[in-house]
């Protein structure tokens, strides 16, 4: 294989994994609440603004050792994504709990102008915010070659940290008490409540849980292409969404499977289309506009009967 | 139908509410359009308390025909008030374009309950189409307006098919991928100008005069904007028309069925294909109209005006307002394109304040400014 080709294929997975991480926050807020959250590209950019803030505050800050510097690096990480979610927790309480009988245009409509506020309130309050931010370079300037690929370490992190959070989340769903709570009112909601779960619990750790996956995609996004700016996050977002009903609105693997798919798609279209790489979106939402024509329920997700 | 209320509380009612906004588009100080902001608000507030307003409202209701006569006769006057100030005929004929784009997209989000992003990029092809035309084979206004509409119609009819299968989240997805798709087509095409747009799009002639041409009688001298705003106001009682028949016919009636219950809608005989399909024509044609409006007036197209942010803002004019109300539509469209218009000290905030009027309006008043009224039939027939 070339080196371009692998080049594209490093790129098409670093892309991949954000995409499928936005994508499981929108699976499982339409699994819990059947709520489409628009603004889980919101929480992506906050996210990336929050940590990069944080981050440059602290390597001001003096000069420290490796392995204190590296603890405190994720540490800061970690608050961040804590506050995303805690964010995410606000935004149900606020804009979709409201609308939890409502006709569907509202939620749709309600989580849509929270992105935009969250968008203008960065660009408008944060230093610079309309400006592109720089994300502060925190892992060592050093990698390893796979065969005749040059991989950092930053990417390695990535990596890991995309393999981690997928097991970590398989596991949260399929082991823990919580986890199930979740399943349960994602297959029935009424059900889950009569049978004794704390279904607003379970809804807010939902939320929490989204909000950070998100927010785990903004660090990619910022560790990877460097660079970012406020208005990144609604497409971002949109495209999660589109990967999530690619591979079957409502099911964690459909979310994983369309990510990368879309994220394949838009790299090597972009690659070796001539005068792609400027209209790369139209290929991936041309995958998504073939997949509603063709098979609307998505890779994996069942053929819903309504029932009246 | 029984009358119960005297007309003399709605002309009361309309006349106040036609003096504020007079006062207000006449108004250039910042502060002083601030505080008539906020004096309106209290004013709308005390009404509300007072029972003044559901009585103003209950006597439009009872008295249709004779308000819309008045307002059509308010309306036909404003433009005379500003003479001399062909910037507020300006804003206000912006204004009106946009009414006839939100009465389309009012078809989809009120009436049949679809959620549409992609109205801004159906604004736009209308608007390109008809630049297009003109710039490039010299075609007259009034063979590209007509186009304009077809090419925005036939794109509906297009995003309609991805729609068939789908409802409610997806369906805004598919619209909101149909209006980025158009808007990096457009955006990256050759023969549509690019990033750079259009430019030296000329006026429309009528009887061998240009509209939008100073014309001097006498010792007055009317602005240019002036006839082009009667020419929109024009098209925009022909959509007003229009729109208010679609709504009282059957295909209104379908589309309220639809919305408000997709399978028995289904069970009773309704082909959603059709309805479905119908809704995105209609509405966009309204759209390709309002584009084409759009172009000829300003002179200049650029993908700026078909961005998703456009789909957007119509559709928070159209809840704003109020969905499936006509009038409740106008009156959202004017408030967003008016107010933002005289503030623009504050810029940098319009977006924010969409974001937060849109937050507030969906949690204090999901149904908008003025609610649409339940279907009434009685014994003749009419509804």
């Amino acid at each position: 294989m070339s080196l371009v080709f692998l080049l594209h294929l490093k790129n098409s997975i670093m892309l991949g994994a954000q995409y499928s991480l936005i994508a499981i926050g929108f699976t499982l807020f339409f699994g819990a609440l059947n709520v489409v959250v628009f603004c889980q590209g919101a929480f992506y950019i906050l996210a990336s603004f929050i940590a990069a803030g944080l981050l440059s505050l602290f390597m001001g800050a003096g000069s420290f050792g490796p392995v204190v510097f590296g603890c405190i690096v994720f540490a800061i990480f970690f608050l961040a994504m804590c506050l995303t979610g805690c964010v995410g927790m606000l935004v149900e309480r606020s804009t979709i709990r409201p609308f939890r009988s409502a006709p569907l245009v509202m939620p749709i409509l309600s989580t849509i102008a929270v992105g935009i506020v969250v968008e203008q309130l960065l660009k408008l309050f944060y230093p610079q915010g309309s400006n592109p931010q720089v994300f502060p370079e925190v892992f060592p300037d050093a990698g390893m070659m796979l065969g005749s690929l040059y991989v950092s370490a930053g990417e390695l992190v990535i990596l890991g940290t995309t393999i981690i959070t997928f097991t970590g989340i398989y596991l949260f769903l399929s082991k823990t008490r919580l986890g199930s709570h979740i399943v349960a009112i994602s297959q029935d909601f009424e059900a889950a409540h009569l049978m004794g779960i704390n279904v607003d619990r379970a809804i807010y750790t939902t939320f929490f849980i989204g909000a950070s996956l998100a927010a785990i995609a903004g660090f990619m996004n910022g560790i990877y292409y460097t660079v970012f700016r406020y208005d990144m996050g609604a497409m971002a977002g949109i495209k999660g969404f589109s990967a999530s009903v690619v591979g079957g609105l409502g099911s964690v693997y459909g979310a994983v499977i369309g990510g990368f798919l879309m994220a394949f798609t838009e790299t090597f279209a972009a690659a070796y289309i001539p005068g792609g790489s400027a209209i790369r979106d139209v290929f991936s939402f041309g995958i998504l506009l073939l997949f509603l024509i063709l098979r609307p329920s998505g890779i994996i997700g069942q053929n819903s009967l309504e029932k009246v | 139908m029984k009358k119960n209320t005297s007309p003399a509380a709605g002309f009361i009612f309309s006349s106040i509410i036609y003096a504020a906004v007079v006062i207000f588009m006449a108004v250039d100080d910042l502060y002083i359009s601030l505080g008539l902001i906020v004096a309106f608000a209290a004013g709308i507030i005390t009404a509300v308390k007072t029972g003044f307003w559901q009585r103003a409202l209950g006597s439009i209701n009872d008295n249709t025909g004779k308000m819309t006569v008045l307002a059509g006769i308010f309306t036909l006057i404003l433009p005379l008030l500003f003479l001399n100030n062909p910037y507020v005929i300006h804003i206000f004929t912006l204004a009106c374009i946009y009414c006839i784009a939100t009465l389309g997209l009012n078809i989809q989000v009120g009436s049949a309950g679809m959620v549409n992003f992609a109205q801004g990029a159906f604004f736009g092809v209308g608007a390109y189409v008809s630049a297009l035309l003109d710039v490039h084979f010299g075609f007259p206004f009034w063979i590209t307006l007509p186009a304009g509409m077809a090419a925005a119609g036939i794109m509906g009819l297009l995003m309609g098919l991805p729609t068939l299968k789908t409802r409610e989240y997806h369906l805004s997805l598919v619209t909101i991928a149909c209006a980025y798709i158009s808007f990096l087509l457009v955006m990256n095409f050759k023969w549509t100008g690019g990033p750079d747009g259009i430019p030296d799009i000329s006026k429309p002639v009528i009887f061998g005069m240009e509209i939008g041409q100073k014309i001097t009688l006498g010792s007055i001298t009317i602005p240019g904007v002036m006839t082009y705003c009667y020419m929109v106001l024009a098209f925009l009682a022909l959509a007003l028309i229009a729109a208010r028949r679609l709504q009282n016919s059957w295909y209104g009636l379908a589309w309220n069925a639809i919305r408000d219950d997709e399978i028995s809608s289904r069970c009773y005989g309704l082909s959603l294909t059709r309805s479905k399909l119908e809704a995105f024509a209609f509405g966009s044609i309204f759209a390709g109209a309002a584009g084409a409006l759009y172009a000829h007036f300003i002179g200049f197209m650029s993908t700026e005006n078909m961005s998703f942010q456009i789909g957007l803002l119509l559709v928070c004019m159209v809840i704003l307002g109020g969905m499936d109300n006509l009038a409740g539509v106008l009156v959202g469209t004017l408030l967003l394109i008016i107010i933002p218009e005289k503030l623009r000290a504050f810029e940098d905030y319009r977006m924010l304040s969409y974001g937060l009027v849109l937050i507030l309006m969906l949690i204090f008043r999901p149904e908008g400014i003025l609610p649409s009224k339940p279907r009434m039939f009685n014994l003749t027939g009419r509804g």
